[in-house]
């Protein structure tokens, strides 16, 4: 049978939600008992994405990586949090991440949708209208 | 030009230049492998649709699930690496079509590979298409003359038809279909040739033939050969429908040959069976049957308020050992408008092409031939048949009487007028000619093993004494009582010359 992930995650989510303190704990301890005698373990990662996706949906979180050519200062990355979340209306997740291919410029990927300001993407796409 | 205008011609473009930043839908490979790649993300990619994995490989999506997608790699798909970012483009698969196409040998997404350059065109054509609806048909009436004898005569082929060529391997499919290009010549009929899974010797043979014969002046190849990944050998005649249609939609007949479709379908099944759909009988996912219907269903013959052009096909299906009730053979002959069913007895027994005329059919039927060749090739069929039957009798020699005699003696002759050597197709009036006096008992008095040599003679007399009766029998396309008169004449005196110099 295949294994519904995602309602298992949702059914995690939703027992925790409400709970306080040593509620979680045990509820997270009932939750991997109920995954061994159901044999669940070989899925327990996919179950853990799963519940991060309805966990950052649900208390409306955008998971956002940020990717630039060095490393963004403190100061910079406020700015940019600040600035997402008036795009996105949601609180800011930011995973930030050194490429020093990129050159310059900001790439950034939020779940399935990438928004590319990088000068290699730029330069690339100049390439492509030189040659054609 | 020299180089300050080179360089201060890109200082102006790059001046103008302004990349537009834009938000993308991204997923990563997960799984890549024999030409299939799995994708995780990619929310709203849809069916069919190009996917650029970057370095100017693309792929087509195929199979959407819940939070991957399965997709072909339309290329060396050595080069792509787990992880590698895949942006979706929003476009479905297209091919460059147009006059650029005629003449060269492309690859199925429009690639040159007859080193002559790239295709210059700017008109694109989907690769899947709907077909033709209802209200933009009409019945097919006008013939298609491949040139060849025993098909013009007995299995006629219309433009916009659907006529499968099957055979075992070496019976002479792609000669017939090869025999059908060259008579086009002339023809205002623009050629498809999509070479599916060939050996490509082959093609090369093919190409040399063509030009020598002028052919390539309205032909293009689409090629994808056998070492060419499976993806290919399954868009290809998509590929090569789509640049047919083009010439179709400007009010032109096209002839598109699939040689050959039983490759095809191979190709898909190790495309389906990679991409983890189930299989059905002989290992073929379930909607094989729909790849063949939706890709031949755009064979059509529009009406005149839709530019009255056609676009005839002629898929080739290969048989193991005669077994025409394979699973792909019986689809696709349920599929199409007849079939030219060849043999390999036939073939070994010198009766070349070695098309069975009692399987043979045209669904069609005589509304595809002129009048002249209906009148001459009505009974024909008839005749074939009752020789056949007889002539199982008749190899236990002896007794026959007069009646059965003579039907041996004009079916044999028939046999051997229906005779034709490869790459040389025979206009129309010259068939009539020499049918008519096969079918009307003039024959009777050859031999019969002369009367190869009575054909040739007889269409090089008429040829060099009475080219305007053949010409007459070409306008008109009928044979009158006076043409007939000439007919009968013509052939009364060659047939004395003949007698005298046998």
């Amino acid at each position: 049978m295949k294994v519904n992930t995602k309602a298992y995650a949702i059914a995690l989510y939703e027992t925790i939600k409400d709970a306080k303190g040593e509620q979680s704990k045990t509820a997270i301890a009932n939750f991997v008992a109920l995954l061994a005698k159901k044999n669940l373990l070989p899925s327990a990662n996919k179950i853990m994405a799963d519940f991060t996706r309805h966990y950052n949906q649900a208390e409306g979180i955008a998971a956002i990586t940020a990717e630039t050519a060095k490393a963004l200062s403190s100061e910079e990355k406020d700015e940019l949090i600040k600035n997402l979340k008036k795009i996105t209306g949601k609180e800011i997740e930011l995973e930030t991440a050194v490429k020093p291919e990129l050159i310059g410029g900001l790439k950034l990927k939020i779940g399935d949708a990438l928004i590319d300001g990088s000068w290699q993407n730029q330069l690339s796409t100049l390439r492509k209208k030189l040659i054609s | 030009m020299n180089k300050d205008q080179i360089i201060e011609q890109i200082k102006a473009q790059i001046k103008d230049f302004q990349a537009k930043v834009k938000t993308e839908k991204v997923g990563a490979v997960t799984e890549v492998g024999d030409g299939i790649a799995k994708i995780s993300g990619l929310g709203e990619a849809m069916v069919s649709e190009m996917l650029d994995f970057g370095n100017d490989i693309f792929g087509v999506a195929l199979n959407l699930d819940e939070d991957s997608v399965g997709a072909i790699i339309l290329g060396e798909y050595e080069k792509i690496k787990e992880g590698d970012t895949v942006k979706s483009t929003g476009r479905i698969l297209e091919v460059p079509v147009g006059e650029a196409v005629i003449g060269r040998v492309v690859n199925p997404l429009g690639e040159p590979l007859d080193g002559q350059g790239a295709i210059k065109t700017d008109v694109f054509y989907p690769v899947e298409k709907i077909a033709p609806r209802v209200i933009t048909r009409q019945p097919v009436n006008t013939p298609l003359q491949t040139g060849i004898k025993a098909i013009d005569a007995m299995i006629p082929i219309g433009r916009g038809q659907r006529e499968l060529i099957i055979g075992d391997r070496q019976t002479g499919k792609t000669a017939i279909a090869i025999d059908a290009i060259i008579n086009q010549k002339g023809q205002d009929v623009i050629c498809i040739y999509v070479a599916i899974g060939q050996k490509e010797a082959k093609i090369s043979r093919i190409l040399t033939e063509l030009t020598n014969n002028g052919a390539m002046d309205y032909t293009a190849i689409v090629l994808a050969g056998a070492s060419d990944p499976a993806s290919l050998l399954y868009l290809a005649p998509f590929a090569g429908c789509a640049m047919g249609e083009y010439f179709m939609d400007k009010g032109k007949d096209v002839l598109v040959i699939y040689d050959d479709l039983s490759k095809q379908a191979v190709a898909y099944r190790q495309l389906s069976l990679l991409l983890k759909r189930p299989p059905g009988r002989e290992a073929y996912p379930g909607d094989v049957f729909y790849l063949h219907s939706r890709l031949l269903e755009r064979a059509a013959r529009l009406n005149e308020k839709y530019g009255g052009g056609s676009l005839t096909a002629l898929p080739i299906i290969e048989t193991q050992a005669g077994d025409i009730s394979a699973y792909i053979p019986t689809n696709v002959i349920s599929i199409t408008d007849g079939q030219i069913f060849l043999e390999s007895d036939l073939f070994f027994q010198g009766i070349r092409p070695a098309i069975n005329t009692g399987l043979s059919v045209s669904r069609v039927g005589s509304a595809a031939q002129i009048k002249a060749m209906k009148q001459v090739a009505g009974k024909m069929k008839l005749e074939m048949a009752q020789y056949r039957e007889l002539a199982a009798f008749a190899q236990f020699g002896s007794d026959l009487d007069e009646a059965t005699k003579k039907q041996i003696n004009l079916g044999a002759r028939l046999t051997e007028v229906l005779k034709q050597g490869q790459y040389e197709p025979m206009p129309v009036a010259q068939q009539v000619l020499i049918i008519y006096a096969a079918i009307n008992g003039l024959l009777d008095d050859v031999a019969v093993e002369n009367v190869k040599t009575f054909e040739t003679g007889l269409i090089k007399y008429a040829v060099a004494h009475t080219k305007a009766l053949l010409d007459k029998i070409a306008k008109e396309k009928a044979l009158s009582p006076e043409i007939e008169a000439e007919v009968k004449k013509v052939i009364a005196e060659y047939k004395q010359t003949f007698a005298v110099n046998d």
